[in-house]
């Protein structure tokens, strides 16, 4: 647990790196990523959650996160939920949903495939979710 | 005269967000509230991720700006000053004159240098393979490929090699590695390897951004951007699939 923390903290700071994010920002991105992952294995691993509910609430988590950050720090969130969501993402699903195709593995090919269709689903349904939460609570503009 | 000047600075903001890698619907946002200060009677900005659009009408007679962007990198760092830029012209801090000479220079920022992200994709490929329950031994072979193949991208991509010729290249050394290493030392996983050194390629952000798009109404740039994606995994499953149809051949066992 505690080597998945480290590992992923790393992992998405030398991320953020990669994208340029400024150098005031990365030990923050790092940490979004990192809770993010975290909280993503120990629901799948542990708590023996699916992969898609875990990723729902681990997004859920990190968007929270971001939408905080990019508050308190003036800095538009793109900067904390591009890195936050980094761990997250299906890519390896796309890549896996190809790879078995090129190996004439329908029935694994359309399992990866719907798995990462659907992770990819929940994450932006958990960013949206998050962005329109405030408006949902505040009194209608007139 | 002005309702040009403020149309062009407008639009070269739009242009400078898209080639950072920024969110389509960022940039509509970021090009309308630039534009609304100035009362126009009517603002229509379109936005694909490769190209951006937007027309002015002011007394009745329209004025229009079309951007073909090409070339998108992730430059997070620009996004959030050029975010600031709009801020402040906003509040009326800037005039569009010194804007755009603010502009200009946020554009000429230099990204970091390329042996800090030449390592830096080391370390990152190394540590997925340990979230992906790889060992010490995994970490190794994934540090060294990752620093190697940001190498190899950065040639290719300097002497203008189109992008998914590179990846092709780039994920075949992947999967060339690592069946080779696999072959030797067997009792590696050549899971948390293969995904290690992919991670940094493969097009998890494009696919939920796609999504992301769809879900805001922007059907195009979804469209597009899901498509990219898929074409990207494509590439990448072919270039790693192949030293793995070698290794097959060669006798070796998944």
């Amino acid at each position: 647990m505690i080597i998945q923390f480290i590992s992923s903290y790393i992992a998405t700071l030398s991320f953020c790196i990669i994208f340029n994010v400024l150098k005031k920002h990365l030990y923050l991105c790092g940490f979004v990523g990192a809770v993010g992952w975290t909280i993503y294995y120990f629901l799948a691993k542990h708590c023996l959650l699916t992969e898609v509910f875990s990723s729902f609430i681990a997004a859920l988590v990190v968007t929270s996160i971001s939408n905080l950050l990019s508050r308190r720090r003036h800095a538009p969130i793109t900067i904390f939920l591009i890195p936050g969501i980094i761990p997250l993402v299906p890519g390896i699903g796309l890549y896996r949903t190809a790879y078995y195709l090129l190996f004439k593995d329908f029935p694994q090919a359309t399992e990866a495939a719907l798995t990462a269709f659907q992770v990819s689903g929940v994450i932006a349904a958990s960013i949206t979710i998050v962005a329109f939460l405030p408006a949902i609570f505040t009194p209608a503009k007139k | 005269m002005e309702i040009q000047k403020i149309l062009s600075f407008a639009i070269y903001v739009g242009e400078v967000m898209l080639r950072s890698g920024a969110e389509t619907y960022r940039v509509e946002d970021t090009v309308t509230r630039i534009l609304s200060i100035h009362n126009f009677s009517r603002t229509d900005i379109f936005v694909t991720p490769t190209i951006i659009t937007a027309s002015v009408t002011n007394k009745g007679v329209p004025v229009t700006a079309i951007r073909r962007i090409k070339d998108r990198v992730n430059r997070l760092d620009k996004i959030e000053l050029i975010n600031q830029l709009s801020r402040d012209y906003v509040n009326k801090t800037y005039s569009t004159e010194q804007a755009k000479l603010r502009l200009r220079e946020i554009d000429a920022i230099a990204p970091y240098s390329f042996w800090l992200i030449f390592w830096m994709s080391g370390i990152s490929a190394g540590c997925f393979a340990a979230m992906f329950n790889g060992g010490v031994m995994e970490f190794i072979v994934c540090l060294v490929t990752g620093c190697f193949i940001s190498y190899v991208q950065r040639v290719l991509s300097n002497r203008g090699v189109v992008r998914y010729l590179t990846l092709f290249i780039v994920s075949f050394c992947i999967g060339s590695i690592v069946m080779s290493i696999l072959y030797f030392y067997p009792i590696l996983s050549m899971d948390a390897m293969i995904i290690g050194c992919i991670m940094t390629l493969v097009p998890g952000v494009a696919f939920t951004n796609a999504i992301r798009d769809t879900i805001g109404d922007e059907l195009i740039s979804g469209m597009s951007r899901a498509v990219e994606a898929l074409c990207i995994a494509l590439v990448i499953a072919v270039g790693v699939s192949l030293p793995i149809t070698i290794y097959l051949m060669l006798g070796g066992t998944l």
